[in-house]
């Protein structure tokens, strides 16, 4: 049986010196076998840090159309790593201008599983089947402080296997949004996107979202804000 | 639920100041610690100014003086401290105030993630009379405190500017001063610090003011 989703995702630039583009990237994938959605936090340290963060999302997906549901998860921690630092060592020498956070969740749709990776403070909450669960960075220290990749430590995507039986919805934002969320209130944010954004025409849900974001959001912090939020359709 | 607005913290992300001074018998003279106590209130009540959507200084105030170091103000927002007026009095245990700056630090119940990074600010006129140097290595060199900015002032010779500029995280940040007016002017460029953080874009990049001019104070 097809899955059907419907994806709502928006991107907006933080308040910050003007020669600085929004640093956030994020990406959809999907065919058949897969639904794939990714969002990187270029850290605003490191100049070249859009492009780790574009590169990063890339990975994810290059990597997780390969990886086999047989396969231990930390093989593809391992894998998405070498994948974005092989691309980074083939356009420069300092892999630290690149440093960017990641988080992903992968709908493998046949096998109706569910994988979740963070490396850094990019949040990641779902639903599946009712269950609510999200992934904290419990490894960050203040504001603006993450493990990422490019740090020039080890350090490992947080992963997970999940199974579903007939819905999910989740929620992937950057710190600039997961930072000034309740999180005990989280969950009631995902029936709030579900409840708001169904009964907004599907052309306009987008802007819609970048114009919540800009009015309740921007004036909390200068990072970029980025959020994608997704949920599963009755057939 | 009607809005986004409803699912978002109402406050501001905090940035923490975290001050511990010298309160030792020491301080009794040449006016140090009536300077101090001034300077500490017109420090607290030239912050208390400062307002912005994006950060909200949270105060904490250590002393160490007597025969151990205290919390008089535990972390609290700025708009709601109130001062203390300090007695100069027995020695100097400042390890022991290393230790709880270190406590409050690591909490993250106290100072959640979301927090901007703490300024520790130290100010002392003496050498520690306790077993200061772990509790300082543990501070400055291991988790979260580690990354606190830190500025610290030396009054007079009498001060341990070797273990001072260990202490602090610039060299920029150790104030040497000479008599009771350079503790306001410290305090000064304190708050220059804090609040060029506040306004910043980054409030979490290292904010070097320059020293205040002795025309700038306003005595």
């Amino acid at each position: 049986m097809e899955l059907k989703t419907t994806i709502i995702q928006a991107s907006i630039r933080g308040d910050k010196h003007e020669a600085i583009p929004n640093q956030d990237y994020i990406n959809v994938f999907e065919n058949d076998e897969f639904l794939i959605t990714t969002v990187s936090d270029g850290l605003g340290s490191s100049k070249n840090s859009l492009e780790g963060a574009q590169i990063a999302c890339k990975s994810v997906i290059d990597e997780i159309q390969n990886f086999q549901l047989s396969s231990e998860l930390p093989f593809l921690n391992n894998k998405i790593k070498e994948k974005w630092k092989k691309e980074i060592e083939s356009i420069s020498s300092s892999i630290s201008d690149y440093r960017t956070t990641n988080s992903f969740i992968a709908v493998f749709k046949k096998e109706k599983k569910i994988i979740v990776g963070q490396i850094g403070d990019v949040l990641v909450s779902l639903r599946m089947d009712g269950l609510f669960r999200y992934l904290e960075s419990t490894s960050k220290d203040f504001s603006n402080e993450t493990v990422c990749l490019g740090s020039g430590r080890d350090e490992n995507f947080k992963l997970a296997l999940f199974e579903f039986g007939h819905t999910f919805d989740f929620l992937i934002a950057t710190d600039g949004i997961a930072d000034e969320l309740q999180t005990e209130k989280i969950e009631t944010l995902h029936d709030y996107f579900k409840n708001k954004f169904q009964n907004i025409e599907a052309s306009k849900r987008n802007d819609a979202l970048k114009c919540d974001l800009e009015e309740f959001l921007n004036e909390k912090n200068n990072d970029d804000k980025s959020m994608i939020f997704i949920w599963s359709n009755k057939n | 639920m009607d809005s986004l607005n409803d699912f978002l913290i109402q406050k501001p992300r905090p940035l923490p100041v975290i001050v511990a001074v010298d309160r030792s018998g020491s301080m009794g003279t040449n006016g140090k610690i009536d300077a101090l106590n001034i300077a500490l209130k017109d420090f607290i009540n030239s912050i208390k100014d400062e307002d912005s959507n994006k950060a909200e200084i949270h105060i904490s105030l250590f002393s160490f003086g007597g025969e151990s170091a205290t919390c008089d103000i535990p972390l609290t927002p700025i708009s709601q401290v109130n001062t203390p007026t300090y007695q100069a009095q027995g020695r100097t245990p400042m390890g022991g105030a290393f230790t709880m700056l270190k406590e409050l630090i690591e909490d993250k119940i106290q100072i959640p993630s979301r927090s901007y990074k703490p300024t520790i600010v130290l100010l002392t006129d003496g050498i520690p009379t306790d077993d200061f140097l772990s509790p300082m290595n543990d501070l400055i060199n291991d988790g979260r405190s580690s990354k606190a900015f830190r500025i610290a002032m030396a009054i007079g010779d009498d001060a341990d500017h070797n273990m001072l500029s260990k202490f602090v995280s610039s060299p920029e940040y150790l104030v040497l001063g000479e008599s009771a007016r350079d503790i306001r002017k410290f305090f000064r460029f304190v708050t220059m610090s804090v609040t060029q953080r506040m306004k910043s874009q980054t409030p979490d990049m290292q904010q070097i003011p320059q020293m205040p001019d002795d025309e700038t104070l306003d005595f």
